[in-house]
């Protein structure tokens, strides 16, 4: 199914007694509009919702990217509601009796019926009753190809009523941005002059950001970030502790606990249980081993990115490079970065966390756009 | 002989072709880095084109179909006659600078014109602007305007 984008027919153009082009969800019928900011992680994904013309925010969730079919033949009571789709936490605390999908992989979607699942479930949450017009800013990796973002379009058609696909790394200036400060002399806005480090589960983004929409060659995707560390770790595991069992999704917890880059730090003691028994495993050369590899893979188009940028913005570029994700968690990921460019002769660089609200910054940026963009800039889908 | 008042004569009938036309022109203010004329357009006289199909008895399903498959064929389209003025630029510039224009004389029946040649005009390369750090919806216009513009017109940083 191809799809394409054509702005609804101005329902005063449009005769009474004729029926809409796309006409599967009627706009004139809805009561309400509802924005979303929808940062569609490749393990986690980020849901902002509220009214327009408010800067409330009525929905912020967190959501595990997974959808977790219900297997035949399990007891009725066993899930909740005897459930046959679970989505989320729900699905990932009942992995043992369900078919665990992930819908997206590298950032992209890779399984097109459970992201439409996820798509749904995520419309049912910021709308239960079902009539609201829903208007979404989708985030999407960095120079995401027409492919990638058709497949999304093609997810959302019948779900969202109106979308918007914008780079994540764009987005994420953007939520990090205090609007409270904007013009401020000593405020270094971000969307005027930054350089952003989006580290997910399956891109890292970075993204030139200087006071206008980033072109292509402004951002590189790099599809090497927190999915890929843990299979470097769980690589690790099973050659230094053979038959461990682990689970990836135990290694991942390991990862977000204990994960940092820099020179290996020894010991660091890791409580796991293999086989039903607690046995505590040293795992210092592993978590940097496997950490080390992302710098390695992150750094040259850092450097890259820099030097693309115009001469005379570079100094203060240098001092607004901002790391954000799940990969900003990663312990002393500031500190390397900085270090590198230092010893590489960049002049005083500066590179900083997002912050707390890491998980979020996409989906609030998205939410900020979806505020913003006028009424001609939103897409509707044609099936 | 009466000649018939304009308004006399019954409203053409609104053909495919026409509807291409404007497809192609929408598509082509946006290859120039026009989105808000190719909006303008596209939410004025082709959604009247489409509107008149569709009181006329067409199928409006079969109209958004045929709507996606000409912008599709009209945006290639545009979009490979960027890429050839693009690349026949440089080339038009270096014939307009060695034309020679012929004199006009009075009266003459073969008379040439005056005018020198002019190279095509370069397509429109999209130039991230510097706006009001505020103006969210202004780097969206830009974001919409790179989506339509080919790579080899874009700006490299």
């Amino acid at each position: 199914m191809t799809t394409a984008t054509l702005e609804k027919p101005n329902a005063a153009s449009t005769p009474a007694n004729v029926q809409p082009l796309n006409a599967t969800r009627p706009v004139a019928s809805k009561a309400k509009t509802v924005l979303v900011g929808f940062d569609l992680g490749t393990n986690k994904s980020c849901v902002l919702a509220g009214a327009p013309g408010t800067t409330d925010i009525a929905i912020s969730k967190v959501i595990p990217s997974a959808v977790g079919y219900v297997k035949d033949g399990i007891v009725d009571g066993i899930i909740a509601g005897n459930a046959k789709t679970l989505f989320g936490e729900e699905a990932l605390r009942n992995m043992l009796h369900v078919r665990l999908v992930a819908p997206l992989a590298s950032g992209v979607i890779a399984e097109a019926d459970a992201a439409r699942d996820l798509l749904q479930h995520v419309r049912t949450l910021v709308d239960p009753s079902g009539h609201a017009e829903i208007r979404a800013v989708v985030g999407i990796p960095a120079n995401a190809g027409l492919q990638a973002r058709e497949d999304i379009r093609r997810c959302a058609f019948g779900i969202f009523d109106r979308v918007l696909l914008i780079p994540e790394p764009f987005l994420a200036a953007l939520g990090v941005r205090d609007d409270g400060r904007i013009g401020q002399p000593n405020y270094l806005d971000p969307v005027v002059n930054s350089l952003f480090i989006d580290i997910g589960g399956g891109t890292s983004d970075l993204c030139l950001v200087q006071g206008g929409f980033p072109t292509p060659e402004d951002q590189i995707s790099i599809p090497f970030a927190g999915d890929a560390i843990d299979e470097i770790l769980h690589q690790e595991l099973d050659r230094t502790y053979p038959n461990n069992g682990l689970s990836r999704h135990k290694v991942r917890e390991i990862k977000e606990t204990y994960g940092y880059v820099g020179p290996s730090r020894k010991p660091v003691e890791v409580k796991v249980i293999m086989g039903g028994k607690a046995h505590t495993i040293e795992l210092g050369d592993a978590l940097a081993n496997a950490g080390n590899v992302l710098i390695d893979r992150i750094y040259p188009s850092l450097t890259k990115l820099i030097q693309r940028a115009p001469s005379d913005s570079i100094l203060a570029l240098l001092q607004n490079i901002i790391v954000t994700g799940g990969g900003s968690q990663i312990r002393g990921i500031d500190a390397v970065l900085q270090k590198k460019l230092t010893d590489d002769g960049f002049e005083a660089p500066k590179v900083k966390l997002a912050g707390q609200e890491f998980k979020r910054y996409v989906a609030i940026g998205a939410l900020k756009a979806a505020r913003a963009a006028r009424e001609n800039q939103w897409q509707v889908l044609l099936g | 002989m009466i000649h018939p008042h304009p308004s006399q004569f019954p409203a053409q009938p609104i053909t495919w072709s026409e509807i291409a036309r404007l497809c192609r022109r929408v598509c082509l203010l946006r290859e120039c880095g026009q989105p808000a004329e190719a909006e303008h357009v596209r939410q004025g006289a082709l959604q009247d084109a489409l509107t008149a199909l569709i009181s006329a008895g067409t199928d409006a399903d079969f109209v958004a179909h045929q709507l996606e498959t000409i912008f599709a064929a009209e945006a290639e389209r545009v979009a490979n006659a960027a890429v050839l003025a693009e690349l026949l630029r440089p080339m038009l510039g270096t014939l307009a600078t060695g034309f020679n224009a012929s004199p006009v004389e009075v009266g003459t029946a073969h008379a040439t014109s005056a005018t020198p040649f002019a190279a095509t005009p370069a397509v429109a390369r999209v130039e991230p602007s510097r706006r009001a750090p505020g103006d969210i919806a202004s780097f969206i216009d830009d974001m919409l305007a790179q989506e339509h513009t080919p790579p080899a017109n874009r700006r490299v940083s």
